[in-house]
């Protein structure tokens, strides 16, 4: 039976074949998966917050910057090549629509995840499922 | 450590009961506006880590009609009235007679039956919370979303994630009577220091 691991809002996982990571109930929360399909090395994180401003975080998989960087760590400890890595990213809905003062996070998430990984990622994410009115469950 | 961490069963208890109060209000509310018998639950208090709050619902992606209302002045939070797919049809078949088979397509009349019900139960337990504590607050529109449980809840308390790693949810549940019961959850969400603040004003 393969394996899997639910990661839960905020948290991220890294892990090598066969383990599947989940995640569920994506809102305005944005899921991330990273993998280098050459060496079998995948991670996904559930990313809250767009950034957490350079502070110390108790918890650095809240936010997209603190959690990528923690992420691709780890990816390279498992002997993921970093420079040659792929990525799909899927959430960052508008859940309540009827504000126009929302605070936008699920946008504001989807553009830091984005430019994050630019920083890191030899390339664009290929996006899916990407900031349509509602949330999404991400499975491997 | 977390605020939360710190609380009592005491403490606790009273949150519950503002719970009980306010859907009490709420469903008095309700009760007068449908001409049905409104029951109400045991509430109940829960502490949760943010990572956890999937795992909080039996089934997290079940679809669900949210309707948020939130507040702020004195005290600042959200109320969430929740309503399964199923139970959100029969309201709607009972109030407007009509029923649409995917609640993620309503139209203008039918989401705004659920908001002004959203309205309704969420401003009464405003009211009854407000006379409790002597505290004062104004609401918002009341806004309105079908997706995920566990979507909609945490991106309710998503606005506190900066400062707090928990978040308090008090949940009371009612029904409206009828051929089949209408079954709705009602979370109370409280900024961490509105919790605080909320506690103190009832001496605790």
């Amino acid at each position: 039976m393969e394996e899997k691991a639910i990661i839960g809002i905020g948290e991220y996982k890294s892990g090598k074949n066969p383990l599947v990571l989940v995640t569920l109930g994506l809102g305005s929360c944005v899921g991330v998966c990273i993998r280098d399909p050459a060496k079998g090395v995948g991670g996904l994180i559930h990313v809250m917050l767009p950034e957490s401003g350079g502070k110390e975080v108790s918890k650095p998989g809240k936010y997209a910057d603190s959690g990528i960087e923690v992420l691709l760590k780890e990816m390279g400890a498992l002997g993921a090549n970093l420079s040659k890595l792929e990525a799909k990213i899927a959430g960052g809905a508008a859940m309540f629509k009827s504000t126009g003062s929302s605070m936008e996070v699920g946008k504001r998430n989807t553009e830091a995840v984005r430019s994050d990984l630019r920083d890191c990622t030899s390339g664009e994410p290929k996006p899916w499922k990407m900031n349509r009115g509602s949330g999404y469950q991400v499975d491997r | 450590m977390s605020y939360y961490a710190q609380l009592s069963p005491q403490h606790l208890d009273v949150l519950k009961e503002i719970g009980n109060i306010g859907t009490g209000n709420g469903a008095t509310a309700l009760s007068m506006m449908t001409g049905k018998k409104v029951e109400i639950k045991v509430p109940s208090v829960s502490v949760i880590e943010f990572s956890r709050i999937p795992l909080f619902f039996k089934d997290p992606e079940k679809v669900t009609v949210g309707i948020q209302l939130g507040f702020h002045e004195e005290l600042n939070g959200k109320l969430l009235l929740l309503f399964d797919s199923e139970p959100g049809r029969r309201l709607l078949e009972l109030l407007i007679g009509f029923v649409n088979e995917d609640l993620t397509t309503m139209d203008e009349m039918q989401r705004s039956v659920f908001s002004e019900i959203g309205n309704i139960v969420c401003g009464s337990y405003l009211v009854s919370l407000t006379q409790f504590t002597n505290l004062f607050v104004n609401s918002e529109v009341p806004q309105i979303t079908v997706d995920m449980v566990s979507g909609i809840v945490a991106e309710s308390c998503l606005e506190y994630a900066e400062e707090e790693d928990h978040t308090i949810l008090i949940e009371t549940n009612f029904q409206i009577e009828g051929q089949q019961n209408v079954e709705a959850f009602l979370f109370l969400i409280l900024k961490p220091e509105s919790v605080k603040k909320l506690l103190e004003s009832l001496g605790m």
